[in-house]
């Protein structure tokens, strides 16, 4: 029924085509496989596979995939369980249908999704793991800088403006260190970078 | 001293009359012979008898008085008696006589013969004396030796009388028996025509007729339960020494009149002794006069305080045979099946109980070795008690063991067990059993009742849950977006239709929220989508959050995922528990730790709350109204581990759970 109102709020747009509908998480990730979209929309509660367990299966196979996830809690625990997986972002089932719309052209624009609190509260929650700042060597320092303005929850184009770069080549630079993370969202670098401890509580301030 | 001896033995010649004989011979025949010169008639004439002269005649006479005094008053008596007769012959030997040398010679001869058998005599008297003496001597001497025969003949009759009534008391501890003989003994060695045998009774502190002889039953039943201090007897028991009695009938002390009517005459009242305190008297009684002697009266204190010690003996005797009868009462009607066996495990006695339980008879059961109806379990059992029971450590609590019947069916004991001991030496064990096969069925069935009621309430909560979620929830967020594309597909509403139908949306919102809330409560849909630990990090979260309670989780091992049944038991203990601690415990503080062991998992859930008073058992706890944490023991249970409570009023309250997942 949610599925259904949802998917007539996504027709009404011209830019955005729904290529398949999947009844729980099975098939989600079978349809993935099957039409290779650029967003999937999951919902978290699902019968036999989760949607929890769902995105974790899709983005190891298709990282380049970006999912966006519905749930009706907004709880931490859930937040931090899709951000683990790698969902790009998270969404609370009721909300409208436009919050979903603007939050799919976000996602596949690889706009910011995570909000700083999350960030945060990302870092404190891995914070005893060990710290490897040399792997920040995967990403040139530029890359690092982008990744690091991304993590304060900046936008492309307040990175752009911040660097005096054009948003065309703050784009280029994310879809430079998806490819080194082999991540398919900027909230999935993001969070791979937090979880890594990359970045500490002060990089994070905003200034 | 001597002098005044002297005296002494003056006057007491004086006094004799042998004395004055002598005097009236000495005065006589001084007359005599001075007749002539005296003018006495017919004296004149000098004629000759058998050849002598008168004169000499009287001479010879004089030899009369000496021989007297020295057989009467000895020397010293006689040379005086010499003297005086040399001074009464004198004067007619010179002047008168005739021819002088003649009369001088005589009176010479005289006085020389005189003298002689005086010295004669003296020895001869002497050798009579000294004779005299010795055989007296010897006469004290047989006495002595008499008196002694005498004495140890008597004293050894006492030591074999004595010895008799030691022997026979000692012959039986039956209390009449050993009175009645003692008795029989008394009388005999006494020659008394009738004994009694009181016994002070303690509590009524009253002398109690144990055994008589010799008197009247109606006498008897008079002189019984006579106050202390009653009476001889009682005037006995009171004092603790012996009493005399010459004539019982006519004695002003008396104050039974039936003595009187008895005819009872001399008695002898001796107390009963033991450890030095009087516990009876012992009267020896005779109808005709009786002395006692001294003797008589020690041996009979002897053989009171012999009865006495016996009668003690006895009375312990009894008091012990008593409660051996008890203790063997109890075993043999007692409920419980009670069996002792020997450190090999041979059943030496048992009870119709323990015959009942095991299936056979009290004989049978009596040949048995325990190990016969002990399973390999229990015997490993049964020697880790006997190992402790043996090592001194006292088994204060009961425990289980599973019995084989002799039919074949086993049962569960509860068992308590001590050690025999014999001599301070352990020689067997003792087991008190009780069958609690029953009450383990009822207490599992009620188990698996409840455990089918919490599972039930469980799948109910979650149908519920999920009916929420997938159709009241869903329909609420589509009817949302229905109102969402109706007012945005007609723009043309007036402003006042918008703010109704945004209205509308907020409350359909609202509404939502109390459903996912209520479905949550139900079942957390954490658990089912992201697994324990979340769900707990959660609990954690809202304690804090919403009750300002400090709450810690700690995580110690690997996390691992459990079956959703197991996870959610392990969620809903640690929820009732944070529950308690924040809703009973006033807590301000809860750690809640999870340890992922191998195969086993443990959970802590510890505060700083005011604690309590555990109970003996957990199954207390449900009639103390503590409903809660008897469902969180059943549900340790569910998960086939077990749930420990730590609590003391004031020091907070501890659960551990131990989960085997």
């Amino acid at each position: 029924m949610v599925r259904e109102s949802i998917r007539q709020f996504l027709d009404r747009e011209p830019d955005l085509e729904v290529v398949g509908e999947a009844s729980d998480g099975e098939e989600a990730v079978q349809l993935t496989a099957e039409f290779r979209p650029d967003v999937v929309v999951m919902d978290v509660a699902m019968p036999n596979v989760n949607g929890i367990e769902a995105t974790k299966r899709i983005k190891a196979l298709h990282p380049a995939t970006a999912v966006l996830a519905l749930t009706a809690y907004d709880y931490d625990q859930y937040i931090f369980a899709l951000l683990d997986v790698g969902a790009a972002g998270y969404l609370l089932k009721d909300t409208s249908g436009q919050e979903l719309i603007d939050a799919i052209r976000a996602v596949h624009r690889g706009d910011c999704v995570l909000h700083p609190a999350v960030a945060r509260k990302v870092v404190m929650r891995f914070r005893g793991a060990p710290s490897e700042h040399e792997a920040l060597g995967l990403l040139t320092e530029r890359e690092g800088e982008v990744l690091k303005m991304a993590a304060k929850g900046m936008c492309n184009k307040d990175i752009a403006q911040q660097l005096s770069l054009s948003v065309r080549t703050i784009e280029a630079h994310f879809g430079s260190i998806f490819n080194r993370l082999g991540v398919g969202s900027r909230t999935e670098a993001v969070v791979y970078a937090l979880k890594l401890g990359w970045f500490s509580l002060e990089d994070l301030k905003i200034e | 001293m001597a002098l005044a001896q002297r005296a002494i033995q003056l006057k007491n010649i004086a006094r004799s009359v042998h004395f004055w004989l002598i005097l009236a011979i000495l005065a006589a025949l001084s007359i005599l012979h001075y007749a002539e010169q005296l003018g006495i008639a017919g004296t004149a004439d000098p004629s000759s008898h058998f050849g002598l002269t008168r004169h000499a005649m009287d001479r010879i006479l004089f030899l009369l008085p000496i021989f007297y005094a020295a057989f009467i008053f000895r020397l010293w008596a006689a040379l005086t008696v010499c003297l005086v007769v040399l001074v009464v012959m004198l004067p007619r030997a010179l002047l008168i006589s005739s021819s002088t040398p003649d009369a001088m010679l005589e009176l010479g001869s005289v006085l020389v013969i005189g003298v002689l058998v005086c010295f004669w005599l003296e020895a001869r008297l002497k050798i009579k004396e000294e004779r005299k003496e010795v055989a007296g001597e010897l006469e004290t001497m047989q006495q002595d030796l008499q008196a002694h025969i005498r004495l140890s003949r008597s004293n050894e009759k006492r030591l074999a009388t004595l010895n008799a009534i030691s022997s026979m008391l000692g012959r039986s501890l039956e209390l009449g028996v050993v009175l009645r003989n003692a008795l029989d003994m008394v009388m005999e060695v006494m020659e008394v025509e009738a004994a009694l045998i009181f016994s002070l009774d303690e509590g009524s502190q009253e002398l109690r007729l144990m055994a008589y002889d010799g008197v009247s039953e109606r006498f008897a039943q008079d002189v019984d339960r006579m106050k202390l201090g009653e009476g001889f007897n009682g005037q006995v028991a009171l004092t603790g020494q012996p009493l005399l009695v010459k004539d019982a009938s006519n004695d002003p002390r008396l104050t039974k009149r039936v003595v009187k009517q008895e005819k009872i005459e001399a008695q002898c009242i001796v107390p009963l002794q033991a450890r030095g305190l009087v516990v009876g008297t012992l009267c020896v009684a005779n109808r005709r006069p009786r002395q006692f002697l001294p003797e008589e009266v020690e041996l009979l204190t002897a053989i009171g305080s012999q009865i006495g010690i016996t009668m003690e003996n006895a009375q312990l005797y009894q008091e012990q045979q008593r409660m051996a009868k008890q203790y063997r009462d109890i075993f043999e009607n007692a409920g419980d099946a009670i069996w002792i066996h020997d450190l090999d495990g041979n059943i030496l006695t048992a009870n119709e109980a323990a015959a009942r339980l095991i299936g056979c008879s009290v004989e049978e059961l009596a040949h048995l070795n325990v190990a016969e109806f002990l399973s390999e379990e229990g015997i490993g059992r049964a020697r880790e008690v006997r190992r402790k029971l043996l090592q001194g450590e006292a088994i204060d609590k009961a425990y289980e063991q599973r019995i084989t019947r002799e039919n074949g069916t086993e049962a569960l004991l509860n068992l308590t067990s001590s050690v025999v001991l014999s001599e301070g030496q352990p020689i067997g064990f003792q087991h008190i059993a009780r069958d609690i096969t029953e009450q383990q069925r009822m207490q599992e069935n009620l188990r698996f009742y409840v455990q089918q009621v919490t599972k039930a309430q469980e799948e109910e909560r979650k149908r519920i849950a999920r009916e929420l979620h997938d159709d009241t929830a869903q329909r609420l967020i589509a009817l949302s977006h229905q109102l969402e594309s109706f007012t945005s597909d007609n723009k043309q509403l007036s402003a006042d239709d918008m703010g109704l139908l945004e209205n509308l949306r907020e409350q359909l919102r609202d509404t939502l929220q109390g459903v996912r809330h209520f479905s949550q409560d139900l079942r957390p849909p954490m658990l089912d989508d992201l697994g324990l630990l979340p769900a707990l990090e959660w609990l954690a979260d809202d304690l804090e959050g919403q009750l300002g309670i400090k709450a810690d989780l700690r995580v110690i091992g690997t996390e691992r995922r459990f079956m959703p049944e197991a996870e959610l038991l392990l969620f809903r203990i640690v929820q009732e528990a944070v529950c308690n601690a924040r809703r009973h415990a006033e807590a301000s503080r809860v750690e809640i730790i999870i340890e992922y062991d191998e195969g086993k998992t443990r959970g802590i859930i510890r505060d700083d709350g005011k604690g309590f008073e555990l109970p003996e058992t957990l199954g207390e706890l449900s009639r103390t109204g503590k409903l809660g944490l008897v469902g969180m023991e059943e549900r340790a249970r569910l998960l086939g581990g077990s749930l420990r409570l730590e609590s003391e009023p004031g020091k907070g309250t501890t659960v551990v759970i131990e989960a085997p997942v």
